[in-house]
């Protein structure tokens, strides 16, 4: 069953940074660029599909734009996938399907839904072979550091059958995995990006590649500039203007402020532009897309 | 000054504040206690988010469960901030169920212990609320502010309880007991669920599996009690869920799913916070006419001028753009709430979020000044 798996990018950070923005205009430039491209989401509520205009992306992979694809696979049907697979004689997989028992036991296992979603993504790259860059929209920064920390957990563990290859697959599908963490050019998240990157190096052997700094504005004025408008506001609406001006500039001086601090990381730092309004259209995301 | 939040934070003991990752969650936290400090009364704010913001926001560096004191106020109150370490958290509560040293030990010498403490996903929320119920009835507090993990972390965090009772209440683990032998019937049943869960998991993993679970199910007895009890805290009148949001679609969503999710589990939420609303003067009326202003100013080239000029209207253009696009999100979020919601909207503020004087400045603007010179940073 071992088929070359396709390459994969992580894109990971804190929630409200964009993640999601940034993996489907990555997901974009790929297809762009003449890949087969698939954009994966688990269990996810709002993510990909609200910024495309629709509630939410079904669990089927649905086309996006050409060779670019989406997909929101849910825990439920990774586990009956799972059940199935392990149990392929009927009335074995109806004893277990029947059992509350079990069925609570499986759910309530921690960390056992995401193995089962690894699975079955897993699973679908193979069922589509013509797939050769996956996009994989995590979690949220803490929960996705510990999604990403799930399948070497289980491999300590499991070490028999069905449950092993699963396990398997799903390390040699992440053997071809990359990491790029989405962050915002302010404190927290800096902070936040810092102690991720350390603990991804420190506990996952999958490699992080990119830092993706998202919504940088721009600073109009040069120092010059900016002296010469305070000297001249003297009216008290340019004052007000002034004091608007002055709080923005504060605002993106603190930004590169922060930028400055990831170089400690010696990561490629990609910065993206911040683009006219708080949600984005089509044509953003592909101006984003050039930019990555 | 907010009263109708006032109120509400006055009279509830446990205030949990949800919501998306990135609005603000965990400063407005510290901002809503520092008022309750304000006021005279004893706070703690406890973060179970992962990534150690509270810290940061906070001007303080708790270690994991440590409380520590962050400021007090002239009114006599005093702030606490806890940062919740799941690991020592989860550590503590079996070593106080283990009904022996050598049953404790048998989990914690695990070889699958490690990642139930530490990697396994939804160990966050059980130990949170484990934390929760432990400081909730300890009495120390007048009011214990929650900062959840970002929203859809913070459903598991409501579904947790339940979660955690179905887990604790299943025969499954009666069947993991080896000195349980019960009936004949009830070996029976075990034997007959083994077999299949053998078949589930292959047989050859259950035999760790069933060692670590037969071990970790002694401890579960005094846990159920917990769970449900924290079930019911969350549902009593002294609690209250605080939805805190930002301008943008996706975190207007999730506060809206958030605030629907409550009402399903009857749950007390009365506020909806919008943090960081960009705020600009002339987003609805013309700039003063800087042309005028320049023009009359010497030591400046007519291309410079120029220059300068296209720089003002960019940054105003751009501006306004933000302030528009918040008040529009704002809008729409105000039409979808419930009646029996309040929205608050808050400002942008000038400030370094992680200091106490940003968490202060929050609360000024939530409440008004309330006198803080006897506030020591």
């Amino acid at each position: 069953m071992s088929t070359t798996r396709p390459e994969m990018t992580i894109v990971t950070g804190k929630g409200g940074v964009g993640k999601t923005t940034v993996a489907v205009a990555l997901g974009m430039s790929l297809a762009t660029a003449g890949h087969q491209v698939l954009l994966v989401e688990f269990d996810s509520q709002t993510g990909v599909g609200t910024l495309l205009g629709r509630s939410k992306l079904p669990t089927e992979p649905v086309e996006l734009a050409p060779r670019f694809r989406a997909v929101n696979l849910l825990a439920t049907d990774a586990t009956e996938r799972f059940l199935r697979r392990q149990l392929p004689l009927p009335l074995l997989f109806n004893l277990v399907a029947q059992s509350s028992a079990l069925r609570s036991f499986l759910r309530a296992t921690p960390g056992l839904d995401e193995m089962f979603l690894f699975g079955a993504l897993d699973a679908l790259l193979q069922e589509h072979p013509e797939l050769d860059q996956v996009i994989l929209d995590a979690p949220a920064t803490g929960h996705g550091l510990t999604l990403l920390r799930i399948p070497y957990a289980f491999a300590q563990f499991v070490t028999f059958g069905g449950p092993r290859r699963l396990v398997e697959g799903v390390l040699a599908m992440l053997e071809q995995a990359q990491i790029y963490v989405v962050t915002l050019p302010e404190e927290l998240p800096v902070s936040e990006t810092l102690e991720l990157a350390t603990s991804l190096r420190r506990s996952i052997p999958v490699p992080l590649r990119k830092i993706v700094l998202n919504r940088c504005e721009e600073d109009p004025f040069d120092d010059e500039e900016f002296a010469f408008l305070r000297t001249n506001c003297r009216t008290a609406p340019a004052e007000e203007f002034l004091g608007a001006v002055t709080r923005w500039r504060n605002t993106l001086h603190r930004q590169s402020r922060q930028r400055d601090r990831l170089g400690v990381l010696g990561l490629p730092l990609v910065s993206l532009p911040a683009l006219p309004g708080r949600d984005l259209d089509r044509a953003q995301l592909g101006l984003l897309a050039e930019v990555l | 000054m907010n009263s109708a939040l006032a109120e509400e934070l006055l009279g509830r003991r446990l205030i949990v504040c949800a919501g998306g990752g990135g609005v603000g969650k965990t400063t407005l936290s510290a901002a809503l206690a520092l008022f309750l400090a304000r006021r005279g009364r004893r706070v703690l704010v406890v973060t179970i988010d992962p990534a150690r913001r509270l810290a940061e926001a906070l001007g303080v560096a708790p270690e994991g469960n440590r409380i520590v004191e962050a400021t007090r106020t002239s009114a006599g109150g005093v702030l606490e901030a806890m940062m919740l370490d799941c690991r020592l958290t989860f550590d503590e509560s079996l070593a106080r169920h283990a009904r022996s040293k050598e049953e404790f030990e048998r989990v914690r010498t695990s070889h699958l212990y490690e990642h139930v403490a530490t990697a396994l996903s939804r160990t966050h929320e059980y130990m949170a609320l484990e934390k929760l119920h432990e400081l909730h009835h300890d009495g120390t507090y007048d009011h214990i502010v929650l900062d959840t993990p970002p929203t859809r972390d913070a459903l598991g965090f409501l579904d947790a309880p339940q979660r955690m009772l179905d887990f604790c209440n299943e025969r499954i683990f009666r069947w993991f007991v080896p000195e349980d032998e019960g009936s004949r019937l009830l070996r029976f049943g075990r034997e007959r669920a083994l077999w299949l869960l053998g078949r589930v998991v292959d047989q050859g993993n259950l035999g760790p599996i069933a060692e670590f679970l037969g071990a970790l199910a002694g401890l579960f007895g005094g846990f159920r009690e917990r769970v449900r009890d924290v079930q019911a805290t969350l549902r009593q009148d002294g609690t209250t869920f605080i939805l805190i949001a930002s301008p943008g679609r996706s975190s207007m969503h999730e506060a809206l799913y958030f605030g629907r999710k409550m009402r399903d589990y009857g749950l007390r939420h009365r506020h909806l916070l919008v943090n960081r609303v960009f705020d600009y003067p002339f987003s609805e009326r013309p700039l003063p006419p800087l042309e005028a202003l320049f023009s009359q100013t010497l030591g400046l080239g007519a291309a410079r001028a120029g220059r300068l000029i296209t720089a003002c209207e960019k940054t105003h253009q751009r501006l306004a753009d933000l302030a528009r696009r918040d008040a529009e999100q704002l809008a729409a979020l105000a039409s979808a709430l419930p009646d029996t919601m309040q929205l608050t909207s808050i400002p942008q503020l000038d400030l370094e979020p992680v200091e106490l004087d940003a968490v202060g400045t929050l609360t000024d603007f939530l409440f008004g000044t309330i006198p803080g010179p006897g506030e020591e940073p």
